[in-house]
């Protein structure tokens, strides 16, 4: 066939170069590259040093704890939290849940349901639904006497206690509201809850009372708007 | 006088390694499935220039071809960005990494006929996906457009290319392994592993919310700085040492880098700005400043190669190819490495007993570094960097081994070894102005952008004259892949294909 | 440059000679990496559910009608995210609240229905975390993106005439036609009609709305910037607010 003139001569291996003729001090056999001995520089071992120094400093300043709650601009979860507003609502409630398990399970039960012919259930009762003030003073000064609580009369030997008087004055007001706002969210209540600053209010009104209330007494207080 | 440093394999390893053999018998047993890889590459290459070209004067010039679905810009973009990745950047860095694998490790090629099919399938599945780009079956993410229909095709292909790749390794009769013989590993373990969480986790079974976005963003990170960046490192640590005839200046440099991008190199991909926890961001960025350490590693070592003792030989054609490479990997990667961090302006380590000094020196650094990026970000600075390394650095370091690989494989000249000269200028010349517009382009409408006075309309209007400029790198790219290309069909042609396929009266081809 | 790493040369050499030990160092800074990028996040943020807007607990994010999920294919059939993003930067990052984009940085539950998440990562065109509130109007949309000259003057937006279609007025002109006028309205007797994929991805785009306010990302109060810029040890003030902003006036 035709002699191709693209193949290199015959006599000896392929050059390195791309047009016959060029590069006569291409090796005559091909080699493989080799790696020397030269030592690696120390400075780039430092700039490792220093390079991971600084990025556990980035990490620790901006990896926001590696919390998956914490976005740019925020460094911590506490800023996150901190930016947030205030749930007032669930933080009465969880407050007044370990001061109901402490003050008022022993009576009311864990589940709301008081006990029969002994303590009143609060659970869908319409006292604690119901009128705050009604509830505040309740709680403030006790209830005496015959109640009549989901159509069902109640009057129990023992009678409720007062709770006014058991927190050091600076607490009464959150506490109680705390308090009130747990049993008016449980068991199926759905009742706004109290603030601190309402039960001041209804404190002061009756800071010169220290019987219990009646039912007859309390049904008179009219129902706040 | 080079050194040769061929060893006689020692008795206890003679279980697997064969009898050396010489460079000309690897060519031989390389020249069909690494020529089939390399061409397909080239034709992709020319594919996904005409694809971005398109893409490139829709973005200052967007009536172009929008009449139809399949070219408006959404679709032409990935369809450009697939095809150079997966249809050029693949098959060109397997092809040039299986045959300096086998020259190596001077083991005969495993298995080349098989070799072939499965990059013949690897192909086949580049066309289903880029077909299924254009037709709106991408998959939603950039860097991870390909459709989940051509996604196994891919897998499996590259799979069975490995699989050759490591049997090569394997029987080989050298025993020392070079760095490029690591570089390749790196490569052909990574992408399997990378690529089958991708597609699992985000195209198959989808993570919820933005997961989807992080692994996305991780795979593609990792798809370049890892696995493009080890075939690409591969071939320049195998030709630098090889044209100039010096050694390589230190094998535990080498070693140094080669750790330490892998330990920091797969860690990017999620920037300041995505809504994703911040330790996310934190981590990629940190990881992306640790990548300084291996680019260093890589600059001195080749910088020393260069200017190496030995006696010199005469300045090989090639060498611009790789050299010029070598520099665009260099800026790429700190163009990368500058234009990621995020970081408000003030630290507040109160946690560290450190010197005010220190703080306020670190404080500084993470300052600038910040700025810079809040300005970089969502601006065409990403996809010039990425245009930097995927044509400045990939594409000539694939050209340039596929320059010097092919007359050995196949024994025939290329036809027209002046269009080389030309495709090197056109090339350098279109992947430099391609690159430089769309960075300084990108600056300034970051710059721009962060600006409210201005209104948004103004932004685009001022990218508009360096997304032009863009435009003319990526002619004058298409302009060097076609010389690529005709040089290339031409030389399939005229060959006599003796070397690929010995015949029935010369079993051993030609002599 | 200076000696180091004193280790004998030959111990070097054959540990990175032999092939399964260096597979197993690159299979184990894979893995490293996969478990930090992957797993983590995944554990993190993959089983995220609903959550509540504060103070009032409504539940967020509610998921896309039918509509609007078949516009976020046609959204993402089209590349739409390769010129416009969907991620708000917080205050104090960029200009993003300035120029209207956005009442608070983007997070996680915004996505958590989304399959893509789209984000984005080039802005040629504006952000469009918000666009449902900035533009609610449909008909603008369609013109938009039928002809985006018209809207935007200078955009480099292409014309996405694909999704429409032009055909003869039967009778009296249909209520959904194209208000089209200058060089883009069709000739007399004919109307530009939107077909069903420009109609989902007009809903997909009115339902694109990250303003509520989420744990993550409370809205901040107006003057205050939130987090470390500009500040030194101090944690954000954490005044309640109790009226979140509904959106602010948008600055093109």
């Amino acid at each position: 066939m035709n002699p191709d003139r693209k193949h290199p001569p015959q006599n000896g291996p392929s050059k390195g170069g791309a047009s016959p003729g060029s590069a006569l001090s291409q090796p005559l056999v091909e080699t493989e590259p080799t790696a020397g001995r030269a030592e690696s520089p120390v400075w780039l071992v430092v700039l490792l040093g220093v390079l991971l120094f600084w990025a556990q400093l980035y990490i620790e300043n901006y990896a926001g704890g590696f919390n998956p709650r914490v976005y740019d601009p925020y460094r911590s979860y506490a800023q996150v939290d901190a930016a947030n507003p205030k749930d007032e609502t669930g933080e009465l409630i969880a407050k007044g849940e370990v001061l109901y398990s402490q003050l008022c399970v022993a009576c009311h039960q864990g589940n709301g349901m008081g006990s029969p012919g002994q303590f009143p259930p609060l659970a869908g009762s319409e006292w604690v639904v119901g009128s705050p003030d009604r509830l505040i003073r309740i709680l403030l000064h006790g209830p005496t006497g015959p109640f009549k609580v989901k159509s069902v009369d109640w009057n129990p030997a023992t009678a409720m206690v007062s709770f006014g008087s058991a927190f050091p004055p600076d607490q009464v007001d959150a506490n109680i509201g705390a308090i009130l706002t747990f049993i008016r969210q449980s068991w199926g209540n759905n009742a706004p809850l109290i603030k601190p600053e309402v039960v001041k209010r209804v404190r002061e009104e009756t800071k010169d009372r220290s019987a219990p209330w009646t039912m007859d007494e309390l049904l008179k207080i009219p129902e706040t708007p | 006088m080079p050194n040769m440093n061929v060893q006689a394999p020692a008795p206890e390893t003679v279980s697997t390694a064969r009898a050396p053999i010489s460079p000309r018998e690897i060519n031989r047993s390389c020249c069909l499935p690494v020529t089939v890889l390399l061409a397909s590459s080239v034709g992709w290459l020319v594919v996904a220039s005409v694809l971005g070209l398109i893409s490139a004067i829709k973005l200052h010039a967007p009536g172009l071809l929008s009449g139809t679905a399949w070219l408006t810009y959404g679709r032409v973009y990935p369809a450009y960005s697939f095809a150079l990745i997966y249809g050029f950047a693949a098959p060109a860095g397997l092809g040039l990494g299986l045959w300096i694998l086998a020259r190596l490790s001077r083991a005969a090629a495993f298995g080349p006929i098989a070799t072939m099919i499965a990059g013949l399938f690897w192909n086949f599945g580049v066309l289903v996906g880029t077909l299924g780009i254009l037709s709106g079956a991408g998959a939603g993410y950039e860097g991870l457009e390909v459709p989940g229909f051509a996604s196994p095709i891919l897998l499996a292909s590259y799979l069975a290319l490995a699989l050759f790749a490591i049997l090569t390794l394997h029987f080989r009769s050298e025993r020392e392994l070079y760095v490029s013989q690591w570089y390749l590993l790196m490569a052909l373990f990574w992408f399997p592993w990378i690529f089958t969480t991708a597609e699992m986790l985000v195209v198959y079974f989808p993570s919820r919310g933005v997961v989807q976005a992080v692994i996305a963003g991780w795979f593609v990170h990792n798809l370049y700085w890892i696995w493009m960046a080890s075939l690409g490192l591969a071939a320049v640590f195998y030709f630098l040492p090889k044209l100039t005839g010096q050694p390589l200046h230190s094998r535990g440099l080498a070693m140094f880098g080669f750790w330490s991008l892998a330990c920091f190199g797969g860690w990017g991909g999620v920037q300041g700005g995505t809504p994703a926890p911040s330790w996310l961001a934190s981590v990629s960025g940190a990881a992306g400043i640790m990548m300084l350490v291996p680019l260093l590693a890589v600059a001195v070592n080749w910088h020393m190669t260069m200017k190496g003792k030995d006696q010199k030989l005469a300045p090989s054609p090639f060498l611009p190819f790789f050299k010029f490479g070598a520099f665009c990997f260099i800026l790429a990667s700190l163009l990368q490495i500058v234009g990621l961090l995020r970081a408000p302006a003030s630290v507040s380590g109160h946690s560290h007993d450190l010197s005010e000094t220190v703080q306020s020196t670190f404080a500084l650094a993470f300052g600038l570094l910040g700025q810079f990026a809040e300005v970089a970000r969502f601006t065409h600075y990403g996809n010039g960097v990425s245009s930097l390394f995927l044509f400045g650095f990939f594409a000539m370091v694939a050209a340039g081994g596929i320059y010097y690989a092919v007359p050995k494989l196949t024994q025939c000249e290329w036809p027209a070894p002046e269009l080389m000269k030309w495709h090197f200028r056109c090339a350098a010349a279109g992947a430099a102005l391609l690159a430089a517009s769309l960075i300084i382009g990108g600056i300034r409408q970051g710059a721009a952008m962060n600006n409210p006075s201005l209104a948004f309309l103004e932004t685009v209007r001022s990218t508009v004259p360096f997304l032009g400029l863009g435009t003319l790198g990526m002619l004058l790219l298409l302009v060097g892949n076609c010389a690529l290309g005709i040089n290339f069909a031409r030389l399939l042609l005229n060959c006599r294909c003796s070397e690929c396929c010995p015949s029935p009266t010369n079993p051993g081809g030609r002599s | 440059m200076f000696r180091v790493l004193s280790v004998p040369d030959k111990s070097r050499r054959a540990i990175m000679n032999q092939g399964p030990l260096v597979f197993l160092g690159v299979y184990l800074a894979m893995a490293l990496s996969w478990l930090g990028m992957v797993f983590v996040p995944e554990m993190q943020l993959g089983r995220m559910q609903e959550t509540t807007v504060p103070p009032a607990g409504g539940r967020y994010p509610a998921p896309r009608s039918g509509l609007a999920q078949e516009g976020r294919d046609v959204y993402r059939a089209n590349g739409c995210y390769y010129c416009h993003t969907q991620q708000v930067r917080a205050r104090g990052f960029g200009a993003d609240f300035e120029r209207g984009w956005g009442a608070r940085h983007s997070v996680a539950p915004d996505f958590l229905y989304d399959r893509p998440v789209m984000l984005g990562n080039v802005r040629v065109g504006p952000d469009l975390a918000n666009i449902g509130v900035r533009q609610p109007n449909a008909a603008t949309h369609l013109l938009h993106l039928y002809d985006p000259q018209m809207t935007a003057p200078g955009s480099t937006m292409p014309p996405y005439r694909f999704l429409f279609e032009k055909r003869k007025i039967s009778g009296s002109p249909s209520p959904e036609a194209l208000k089209l006028s200058g060089e883009s309205a069709p000739e007399p007797g004919f109307e530009v009609v939107p077909k069903p994929d420009a109609l989902a991805l007009v809903a997909y785009l009115q339902s694109l709305r990250a303003d509520l306010p989420l744990f993550e990302a409370p809205l901040p109060l107006p003057g205050k910037k939130p987090g470390g810029a500009g500040t030194t040890n101090q944690p954000p003030d954490g005044t309640p607010t109790t009226n979140p902003a509904s959106g602010t006036t948008p600055v093109k």
